[in-house]
C-alpha cells in the first residue's frame, strides 16, 4: 500500500504540474484524475490482495466531444501458500466520445479501447474495444445506452488457448427529485468463448443498480454520494462508467459500494469509496470476498 | 414628348410597385408579430420566410426566424439561424445573445457560456449576457464562481431581482445560510411573493 500511496502522490504531482503548462480557453477544457485502490481478499486460499493506481487525462471540446487517455498499473498478490507468482499489470485506456444534439436530447457515440499487459505466463495481453451509443433527454431525466464490448485475452504461450469475451450492457437511467437524484440500472450479458482457460462457456448475466444523490445544500462540502449494488454473475466484465476492467478469472456474484465525492474549491474533487464483492472461484468451489478502499482526486481547468 | 411620356409612365409604375412592395413586406412583419402574440410561432416564422427566400442575407429576418424557431422548441434549427446571422454580421450582439437561448435549452452550458463571453468582450456589463453566463455556471454547479459573479453583477444592477436569486442560490449551495437568507429577503423586497424566496425563508422559519 505504501508503494501505491507513493505512486499516487507522484501522480498528483504530475497532475498539478500538468495544469501549469496548459491554459484552458473558453473552448477547450482539461481534466486530470489520479487514483489509487487497495483490495484485500478474505476466505481465499489463493488470493491475497490487489493494489492499483492510475492517471487519466481528458480534453473536452466545448460540450461536443471528449478525448481521454489513461494509464494504470496493478499488482495482484497471491498467498505464499498458493505458490502462484504475483502478477504486475500495466494498461492504457484511449477513449473518444462525440455528442450529437437534437430537439429531443443528446446522442453520444463513444469508443473506449484498453490494452493491458502482464508478466504472468498465463495471460500476456488483453485488448478490449467497447463501443457505446447513448441518449439523454434535454431535461436530464431519462438516459439510455447500449454498450458492447469484446475482450481478447491472448497469451504468448501457445499451450494457452485464446479467450474472447463479449459483453452487452443495456442501461437505463432516471433523474428524480429535480435531478438531485439519479437512479441507473445496467444489465450485464456476458458470453465467453469456448476455451481451455474456462471450465465452461456458459453465458453470465448480472444487474447493477446505481443511486446518486447530489446535495442541495452544503453538508461538509460533500457534492454527492453514490451507492452501487450488483447481483447475478459477472465474469471478465468491463465497467464503462469507471473504465474498470475486471480481469480476475472468478465470478463476481454480489457487490456493494459507497462513494463520497467532496468538492474542494472551484473544480477539484476528492472521491473516497469503499466496497465489498463476493466471488465464486471458476476452478474450485471456493467462495471468497474482497474489500476495497478507493481514493481519487480530480481537477478541471 | 414621347420620351417624357415613357419616363412618366415608368415612374408611376415604379412608384406603384415600390408602394405595393413596401405594403406587402410590412404586412408580412405585422402578420408575423400578430401570430407570435397568439402563440402561433410556426405560422409567425412562416410569415417571414418569403423575405429570407428573397434575400438569404436579410439579417433581421434571419435573427427573428432563429427566435421563432427557439420558441417552437426547434433548437437545432434556431442554432442554424443564429449561426447564419452571426456570419452575416459578426459584430451583432443580438445574434450572439440569441444563440445562447437554444444552447441553454439543450443544456450546452459551455457553448452558451462561450457566446455570452463573446458578448461581454464587447459589452462588459451587458445584463442579458451576464444572466445567461450565470445560468451556465449554475448548470455546471460552479457555485463559488456563480457567487462571485452574481455579487459583482448585483452591484451594477442593484434593483434587479433575478441577479439576486442567482446570488442567493449560490450562497445556499455553499452553505452560507445567513447570507442566502439576507439575499432572498432582498429578492422579496423587489418581487413580493417571489415563490423561491418565500419557500426558502419559510423553510428556515424566516
Amino acid at each position: 500500500m505504501i508503494r501505491y500511496l507513493s505512486q499516487f502522490t507522484l501522480l498528483i504531482i504530475l497532475l498539478l504540474l500538468s495544469q501549469s503548462g496548459i491554459a484552458s480557453d473558453d473552448t477547450w477544457y482539461f481534466k486530470a484524475k489520479a487514483y489509487a485502490q487497495q483490495t484485500n481478499y478474505q476466505d481465499s486460499t489463493i488470493r491475497e490482495s490487489l493494489d492499483s493506481a492510475g492517471l487519466v487525462f481528458s480534453i473536452d471540446y466545448l460540450d461536443k466531444s471528449e478525448l481521454k487517455l489513461g494509464i494504470f498499473q496493478q499488482d495482484i498478490k497471491f498467498l505464499p501458500t498458493s505458490s502462484i507468482t504475483d502478477v504486475e499489470e500495466t494498461g492504457v485506456l484511449l477513449a473518444y466520445q462525440h455528442h450529437f444534439f437534437s430537439d429531443a436530447g443528446r446522442f453520444t457515440l463513444r469508443l473506449d479501447a484498453y490494452h493491458i499487459e502482464n508478466e504472468s505466463n498465463f495471460i500476456d495481453m488483453i485488448d478490449i474495444a467497447n463501443p457505446i451509443i447513448a441518449y439523454i433527454n434535454n431535461t436530464k431525466t431519462f438516459y439510455a445506452d447500449l454498450g458492447y464490448s469484446v475482450s481478447l485475452y491472448r497469451a504468448d504461450n501457445p499451450i494457452v488457448e485464446d479467450l474472447d469475451i463479449t459483453q452487452i450492457t443495456p442501461t437505463l437511467g432516471f433523474g428524480l427529485n429535480d435531478n438531485f437524484d439519479w437512479l441507473q440500472l445496467r444489465g450485464y450479458f456476458i458470453s465467453p468463448s469456448l476455451s481451455s482457460r474456462l471450465p465452461d462457456d456458459e453465458d453470465k448475466s448480472a444487474v447493477e443498480i446505481k443511486w446518486i444523490h447530489w446535495f442541495n445544500t452544503n453538508i461538509l462540502s460533500i457534492d454527492k454520494i453514490v451507492i452501487n449494488l450488483l447481483g447475478g454473475e459477472r465474469l471478465f466484465a468491463v465497467d464503462s462508467d469507471t473504465n474498470t476492467v475486471y480481469n480476475l478469472a472468478d465470478i463476481q456474484t454480489k457487490s456493494a459500494a459507497l462513494s463520497i465525492d467532496w468538492k474542494l474549491g472551484k473544480s477539484t474533487h476528492l472521491v473516497v469509496s469503499g466496497g465489498s464483492t463476493d466471488y465464486e472461484s471458476l476452478l474450485s468451489d471456493e467462495i471468497y470476498s474482497s474489500k476495497y478502499v478507493y481514493l481519487n482526486i480530480s481537477t478541471q481547468w | 414628348m414621347k420620351l417624357i411620356k415613357f419616363w412618366s409612365i415608368l415612374a408611376v409604375i415604379s412608384l406603384l410597385y415600390t408602394g405595393s412592395s413596401h405594403a406587402s413586406v410590412s404586412e408580412l412583419w405585422s402578420e408575423s408579430y400578430r401570430y407570435e402574440a397568439m402563440g402561433e410561432y410556426a405560422t409567425a416564422a412562416q410569415s417571414i420566410e418569403p423575405l429570407i427566400r428573397h434575400n438569404p442575407r436579410h439579417e433581421f429576418a434571419v435573427i427573428r426566424h432563429g427566435w421563432l424557431n427557439y420558441l417552437q422548441g426547434k433548437h437545432n434549427e434556431s442554432i442554424d439561424d443564429y449561426k447564419k446571422a452571426i456570419e452575416i454580421n459578426p459584430n451583432s450582439l443580438d445574434s450572439l445573445l440569441g444563440m445562447t437561448l437554444p444552447l441553454l435549452a439543450q443544456k450546452r452550458w459551455r457553448e452558451a457560456a462561450n457566446y455570452a463571453t463573446k458578448v461581454l468582450a464587447t459589452a462588459s456589463w451587458n445584463y442579458f449576457a451576464h444572466i445567461r453566463l450565470m445560468t451556465c455556471e449554475e448548470g455546471q454547479g460552479q457555485w463559488k464562481t456563480l457567487e462571485l459573479h452574481a455579487d459583482s453583477v448585483a452591484s451594477r444592477y442593484p434593483a434587479d431581482a433575478t441577479v439576486l436569486v442567482y446570488l442567493a442560490r449560490a450562497r445556499s449551495h455553499l452553505g452560507k445560510t445567513s447570507s442566502a437568507r439576507t439575499t432572498y429577503k432582498k429578492v422579496l423586497a423587489r418581487v413580493p411573493g417571489h415563490i423561491e424566496a418565500t419557500q426558502y425563508l419559510n423553510n428556515l422559519g424566516r
